[in-house]
């Protein structure tokens, strides 16, 4: 009660400096020593939490036995268990409530958000000390980092306070998903992005291997009618083993930034040839396609000129095949003439790209040919 | 109210623990995790760029993206490309043009061109994406008869994609570390590798040789006309903010200028300087009020649209305010140099985010403002395009009515007026009125605009994003002030779209049915003023005197005219045509005539 009484007033104060306008200007010499000052500030503020409970917990232990050695022993022990305790850092953000000078409240809060997300967890009075921050606005203010005569807010207390509170819902959530399955497919069956998918992601990661291959299963069955299901099943996939099998459907059959990510996650892997295969008979994924095919020890002269004329994975294919040919001027000498009028611009690209004096020089005779335009002509002859 | 206040006795201690002799600069990587060591968790994966042309929810590799650049100016014959320069190290800067080949508008003489610059600071990688994007939506859109077709049609827009090719190359080499301790102004920020941002003159290509880590110019504290004349830059070679020799002395600037030449700089428009973060835009006053009062609200065309848009699509606003440089006062910018010595709108455009990473759920990380998360960059890409070319759309000029004819209930046009380019900045107007309009009788009227005046909806005409207050429909009036006179009723009216009679793009035509009144009589056949009042979906109003070419003159336009004739930045009412009404007493002998 006395607590939240103590919150209630400090929301307040900050709402008044809020209505106040207050704003502190610093330079960035000040900024560094602000922050520096909050630290020092901060631990001192916790030396002396720790040293009173650790007073008062001597105390106890000088009452029940006269052993001096006995009590040095038991309070290590003590301290290492108090300085952990949720009570250091409330009392921490009790002293920090009652600093006068706004500029140095605001960069202890700031250090003390860091310490509060550094925790595996918060208790329920942290949670309520984060609560009263997010609406708190900026007091100080730096240099901009391009426009040092303008200036922005040097903290973002507010927006911190508000992530960290978010990450703290969806970690219980998340708690609660992993021991209700039903529960837990309904959460990766949100929008990918939501909250709810976010809590997911997490309890995705915490339950055992094997409840997450009966999930892999689930949205694998579910992927042919509905390709979100691709979300979840990258998220599983890259909580645990990969599950090859799963992510080449996603590359196939999913939502194309699922794909996308699923090719990303798997690249340079020795098992992920047969995705990149997948990968290049769906064009729209673009160059990750090929890159992905390529770094799978794939043979760029094997497979991708017929690629050239693709609309999403010419240009690609052209760069690839700039650095990896083996054939490179002597197939596009034989074959540009009668390639399809897009390919043979890829062609042309590739020479460029490949930045070398025979390409250089099959450039150069092929300025004439009839298929160029004007403009394109003006164009091949700048790389000359 | 700004107070300039600090805690002195804990200021001493910390500036003394600061004071201290400089440590020696340590490597420190950016994760997304929490970890033991010079660790900086940003909350999110950070950004590897990925060899990739195609567009993707990521950042793309320099090799990729200028592959993706060649690859469409190839492809496409509205997209130029040409080499304006090269890097400290030798390597090509380009520029492309964004134009069909004629240089010339549709009816209103030579085109108009605007320049956008991008990767001037090698850190800021979403600048090259959003450049990119620029063109890539072009590439997208053309064929449209709409927004794009118009911009390719009537305005030379040149992009610089990547200006500091060496330095973002630099930060693509590191993507997640930097060194930190030895910078002259605050030993904290980070500096090269991820969080170069100055050019790479002096420096090798390899982090780890630390004697030059700090060395570069900063090509945005290197331009005249307010080059070394504040402290907002620095004399310093260490300094990140170091700015050069002299103004202009840096090759990737030389470029830009080059860049500006090629759009035609005696014809520039506006200049945008891409970088980020803040969600800001530092726009330039000069002396010049009226090109200030244009440039604001071109900006808030920009501000407005985008922030809808954000909406319309996402369900997030995203509001990018400005914060304009009073007059006389700058820092050495490109911005700087482009408004003053053009006087066209100007700015320095800071991307998103608005605070840092805790824009998207990060920690709040030193400096990861310049590390946009992959998951936002297709969408801050793609809305970016879409606002730029409306923002070009606008800044190409007012419309004016192009043409009017009437057409009567036989599918006969008994009026027709069309203005046509002359030459020297006039337009001359041809009429033919093969009869007079009868009081009584039904006529369709169709009016047509120099530009597309609508918003391509998802069910047809709209307005656009952000632009609300714009009447739907155009007002149209037929008579003489203080004489006989009837308002046509538009609001029945439609702008004409796919598959329908529009003159050069979607939406440029409007067409209403309305009747002569019936009791309409004037004295003899006399002619009508027709008085049109519209704007574009910009909310720029007409220009009231087609004959006279709108142009950007002196820091202003020049033959806007409002609708009392006077030149002004708000244009007015047209009411340059009139057609002939039929007094009552001959409307049988016009009705013989048809036989």
């Amino acid at each position: 009660m006395k607590r939240s009484l103590l919150l209630l007033s400090f929301m307040v104060c900050f709402t008044s400096y809020s209505s106040l306008g207050l704003a502190v200007e610093m330079t960035e010499h000040e900024f560094a020593s602000l922050k520096a000052s909050a630290e020092l500030q901060i631990s001192t503020y916790r030396a002396q939490s720790i040293r009173a409970h650790l007073n008062a917990e001597h105390l106890n232990a000088e009452h029940s036995s006269a052993d001096s050695a006995r009590i040095l022993s038991h309070s290590a022990g003590i301290e290492k268990r108090i300085s952990a305790s949720e009570e250091i850092s409330l009392e921490v953000f009790d002293r920090i409530r009652t600093e006068a000078d706004p500029a140095l409240q605001e960069a202890m809060l700031n250090a003390w958000l860091s310490g509060q997300a550094e925790k595996e967890r918060n208790t329920p009075d942290e949670i309520n000390a984060l609560e009263t921050l997010r609406e708190r606005q900026p007091v100080v203010s730096i240099p901009h980092h391009e426009m040092v005569h303008h200036t922005m807010p040097a903290f973002n207390i507010a927006l911190r306070a508000q992530n960290l509170l978010q990450f703290r819902d969806r970690q219980n959530q998340a708690r609660r998903l992993v021991n209700d399955f039903d529960q837990l497919i309904e959460a990766f069956s949100a929008e990918n992005g939501s909250e709810q998918f976010h809590a997911a992601e997490i309890a995705g990661r915490q339950v055992a291997q094997t409840r997450r291959f009966e999930l892999i299963r689930h949205f694998q069955r579910q992927l042919p009618q509905n390709p979100q299901a691709a979300h979840a099943l990258v998220s599983l996939a890259g909580a645990g083993d990969m599950y090859p099998a799963a992510l080449a459907d996603v590359v196939r059959l999913g939502h194309l930034s699922a794909a996308r990510q699923a090719i990303r996650m798997t690249m340079g892997r020795a098992d992920s040839r047969f995705l990149a295969e997948q990968a290049l008979s769906r064009p729209e994924i673009g160059g990750l396609a090929i890159k992905a095919w390529l770094e799978s020890g794939g043979d760029a002269d094997a497979r991708l000129w017929p690629l050239l004329a693709d609309p999403d994975l010419g240009a690609d294919a052209a760069s690839a095949l700039a650095i990896h040919s083996g054939e490179l001027i002597e197939r596009i000498e034989s074959s540009i003439h009668q390639a399809a009028p897009v390919a043979r611009l890829r062609m042309l690209l590739a020479l460029k790209l490949r930045n070398s004096a025979a390409s250089k020089a099959l450039l150069q005779r092929l300025l004439e040919a009839e298929w160029l335009s004007q403009q394109q002509q003006m164009e091949v002859a700048s790389w000359l | 109210m700004a107070v300039k206040r600090f805690k002195p006795v804990i200021a001493c201690l910390a500036a003394t623990i600061l004071g201290a002799p400089a440590i020696a600069q340590e490597l420190h990587t950016y994760t997304r995790d929490p970890a033991p060591g010079n660790i900086i968790a940003l909350g999110y994966p950070p950004p590897i760029p990925v060899d990739s042309a195609t567009p993707f929810d990521g950042f793309r590799t320099y090799q990729s993206l200028h592959t993706r650049h060649q690859d469409l100016m190839l492809q496409h014959d509205f997209i130029g490309g040409e080499i304006v320069g090269q890097t400290a190290a030798g390597r090509d800067i380009w520029a492309y043009v964004l134009s069909d080949s004629d240089r010339a508008t549709q009816n209103a003489g030579p085109e108009s061109s605007a320049l956008v610059n991008g990767g001037l600071h090698a850190r800021e990688w979403a600048s090259p994406e959003l450049t990119t994007g620029l063109i890539e939506a072009y590439a997208a859109n053309a064929g449209d008869r709409h927004l794009y077709d118009y911009l390719i049609d009537n305005v030379s827009f040149t992009v610089v994609p990547v200006n500091n090719v060496d330095g973002f190359l630099q930060t693509q080499r590191y993507p997640t570390e930097v060194l930190i301790g030895q910078d002259p102004s605050v030993p904290t920020w980070p500096r090269d590798g991820r969080m170069r941002r100055k050019n790479m003159d002096g420096v090798d290509e390899f982090l780890f040789t630390l004697d030059d880590h700090l060395l570069g110019i900063d090509l945005n504290r290197n331009n005249a006309p307010f080059w070394a004349s504040s402290t907002s830059s620095s004399g310093n070679p260490n300094s990140l903010v170091f700015h050069g020799s002299s103004a202009f002395s840096e090759p990737e600037i030389q470029a830009l200028m080059a860049a500006a030449e090629l759009a035609g700089d005696e014809r520039l428009r506006w200049y945008q300087d891409s970088h980020s973060f803040t969600q800001v835009f530092f726009s330039k006053h000069t002396f010049n009020q009226r090109r200030n009062g244009i440039q604001n609200r071109l900006l808030a065309t920009y501000r407005l649209f985008h922030n809808a848009l954000s909406i319309q699509r996402h369900g997030q606003p995203r509001v990018y305010a400005d914060r304009p440089d009073p007059p006389g006062i700058g820092i050495g910018l490109t911005a700087d140099y482009f408004a003053y010595t053009y006087q066209i709108p100007s700015w320095t455009l800071e991307i998103e985010p608005r605070n840092g990473g805790v824009d998207y759920g990060g920690f709040g990380a030193n400096h990861d403002g310049f590390v946009l998360p992959d998951s936002e960059v297709a969408r801050m890409r793609e809305d970016m395009a879409i606002t730029h070319a409306v923002v070009s759309y606008k800044q190409a000029g007012p419309p004016s009515v192009q043409s009017l004819n009437i057409i009567d209930e036989r599918g006969v046009t008994v009026y027709s007026a069309e203005w046509q380019y002359a030459g020297n900045r006039q337009r001359q107007i041809s009429v033919s009125q093969t009869e007079a309009l009868l009081p009584g009788f039904d006529y369709q009227l169709i009016v047509s605009f120099d530009k597309p005046m609508r918003w391509d909806g998802e069910s047809g005409a709209a307005l656009a994003p952000g632009h609300g207050a714009v009447a739907f429909a155009p007002s149209v009036r037929i008579g003489n002030p203080g004489g006989e006179n009837f308002q046509l009723d538009t609001g029945s009216g439609r702008w004409l779209g796919a598959d329908e009679a529009y003159l050069n793009y979607r939406y440029d035509s409007f067409a209403v049915e309305f009747s002569v009144p019936s009791n309409l009589d004037v004295p003899n056949a006399d002619a009508l003023t027709v008085s049109i009042a519209a704007q574009d979906f910009t909310e720029q109003a007409l220009d009231a005197n087609p004959a006279t070419v709108i142009d950007w003159v002196s820091g202003n336009w020049n033959g806007y005219e409002n609708t009392t004739g006077q030149d002004s930045d708000f244009g007015g009412s047209d009411q340059t045509l009139s057609v002939v009404v039929s007094p009552q007493r001959m409307i049988r002998a016009w009705l013989l005539r048809r036989r």
